[in-house]
């Protein structure tokens, strides 16, 4: 059993609203994620999903709790850039090249570079950018500048990887072949990944694992197991044990969306 | 799910002659009467317009022949002039911006920059220049000294408000990225921040290019002694009631501001050849 690769450990974070009360974003989340592995974080919007990617990013400081990638803290991955960071929106600087935007990152904070990062032109060709390398970020469609926002968190070859509903703004079809695409990423350049999403299909098409969280107060409900074989086929996809999993995370979402509803 | 026997391809060429046709009409669609013609049509109209007041009133307008005459009787005196202040509006406002720009830069890094500084800057554009120029006059002299200061003034505040909200305005999943990989505040400024602010900045140029023209003039006029600049020009014709010479000097400074304005506009499509302004025309 490989240590850890994060570890959440009772982390709190409040946040005084505009009449100078606190808002619960997050109240005592425990999280573990073994080095390797893939990990969904599911639940309803204002159940704190995003914030605590936020703080193991190294983004927000907790107020109570600790939090460690490889046994550091967030900011000094950071520094070490051992993470790779994929938000909601692609966030390509819209006058550099897809791939000057994937070789920025490598630019900045060059001393913490790996010895051994991947070459960002054979990361795009995978990825099916290879075209689109000298175009700039506004010819591309909404799929492939998200395509090439995960290609920029890979080619920086993260141990951590965290993504904050990167596929959310897509349609169906783009968000099936990006969750292939991210998939194949994965198995070639191995990182610990956090994926924060609000589909169950997303969640349990990707992940080992996946963390239900509820909220009024942020926290987590129930860690199910995803023990379906990899590589996840379109077979698999229409499976009865896939619908299972299905059929019982969504019974837990509904659970913690009726706590936000209720109070 | 075959596809069916007549569907098209997605993209289309057609023969190069139809191609070249459409580039050659995109290119000389400024000839085309539609174009220029209700510009052309709107001058024909006021100059008639001015003709006909110039005949009736000759003490307001000196008629166009006379204007005409003035610049073609002596243009290297237009020309002289004309450069004078050309020089003192871009001097200045180069003096201008680079102050305008480092210290946007340290307002948008250093709050106690901005708490000290902001009060300041504003007092000062709210401030009337024409008001401040005979001052600065009166403590530099008739030389360019006082008509660089008010220039740079007069193009000073445009520029530091623009840039310190170019510069602040990164998207935060942006900042999120290159936080997460402990990019340093120089990387972020260099590589970020900067040509995120820049849309920002030639927004600022474009009101400031012809303005640094308006400053120039008014610095000479408030320097009743000073040997050249069309702003002199003005007022020294205007003394000896010669509407014609002063006619021809306004028509100049129009002639430079507009030219001005011309160069932003192009250099700006240039370079911001990525951002949504040159892409929705």
């Amino acid at each position: 059993m490989p240590a850890p690769a994060i570890r959440v450990d009772a982390v709190r974070r409040h946040y005084v609203l505009e009449d100078f009360t606190e808002l619960v974003a997050l109240h005592d989340v425990d999280l573990t994620v073994p080095a390797g592995r893939f990990v969904s974080v599911i639940g309803p919007s204002g159940c704190g999903k995003s914030t605590l990617l936020r703080i193991m990013a190294g983004l927000e400081e907790p107020d109570a709790g600790t939090v460690t990638l490889g046994g550091v803290s967030p900011t000094e991955a950071a520094a070490d850039k051992r993470i790779g960071l994929v938000p909601q929106a692609p966030a390509l600087l819209p006058w550099l090249s897809v791939l000057d935007n994937v070789r920025l990152p490598r630019r900045v904070n060059r001393g913490a570079n790996k010895a051994d990062l991947p070459d960002p032109v054979a990361l795009l060709e995978r990825a099916g950018l290879g075209d689109a390398l000298h175009q700039l970020p506004h010819q591309l469609s909404g799929g492939m500048q998200q395509r090439a926002a995960i290609v920029r968190a890979f080619a920086l070859h993260p141990e951590v990887l965290l993504m904050d509903e990167p596929f959310s703004a897509l349609d169906e079809l783009t968000r099936e072949s990006l969750q292939e695409q991210l998939l194949d990423l994965w198995s070639q350049l191995t990182a610990t990944v956090v994926f924060v999403t609000h589909s169950v299909s997303e969640a349990v098409r990707l992940s080992d694992q996946v963390v239900v969280m509820a909220p009024k107060p942020g926290r987590v409900v129930e860690t199910v197991d995803i023990d379906l074989p990899r590589p996840r086929t379109a077979d698999l996809i229409r499976s009865p044990e896939f619908h299972d999993h299905e059929i019982v995370l969504r019974e837990l979402l509904r659970w913690s969306y009726e706590q936000g509803a209720a109070r | 799910m075959s596809q069916s026997v007549g569907t098209p391809p997605a993209t289309l060429t057609p023969p190069p002659e139809v191609v070249a046709a459409r580039r050659r009409r995109r290119r000389l669609a400024v000839l085309r009467p539609a174009y220029w013609m209700p510009f052309a049509v709107l001058l024909v109209v006021l100059g008639l317009l001015w003709q006909l007041g110039a005949d009736k009133l000759p003490y307001l307008l000196p008629p166009l022949g006379e204007v005409a005459d003035a610049v073609t009787r002596d243009p290297g005196y237009f020309l002289h002039h004309a450069w004078v202040t050309l020089r003192n509006a871009l001097l200045g406002l180069a003096l201008g911006f680079v102050a305008a720009f480092v210290l946007a830069v340290l307002v948008s890094e250093l709050p106690v920059v901005r708490r000290a500084v902001m009060p300041v800057a504003v007092v000062l554009n709210v401030t009337p220049l024409v008001a401040i120029a005979p001052a600065l006059v009166v403590a530099f002299g008739f030389g360019p000294e006082p008509k660089l200061i008010v220039t740079a003034l007069i193009c000073f505040f445009p520029i530091l408000i623009n840039t310190a909200i170019g510069l602040r305005s990164v998207p935060r999943e942006v900042l999120a990225v290159y936080r997460s990989v402990h990019a340093s505040r120089g990387e972020l400024l260099r590589h970020v921040r900067i040509p995120t602010a820049l849309p920002y900045v030639f927004a600022a140029l474009q009101i400031v290019f012809p303005l640094s023209v308006v400053g120039a003039v008014v610095a000479e006029m408030s320097a009743a002694g000073s040997a050249d600049g069309l702003g002199t020009s003005i007022q020294v014709a205007s003394s000896m009631n010669n509407l014609a010479v002063v006619w021809a000097a306004i028509l100049v400074l129009a002639l430079m501001g507009s030219t001005l304005l011309l160069v932003v506009t192009v250099l700006q499509r240039r370079v911001l050849h990525w951002h949504e302004s040159a892409r929705n025309r």
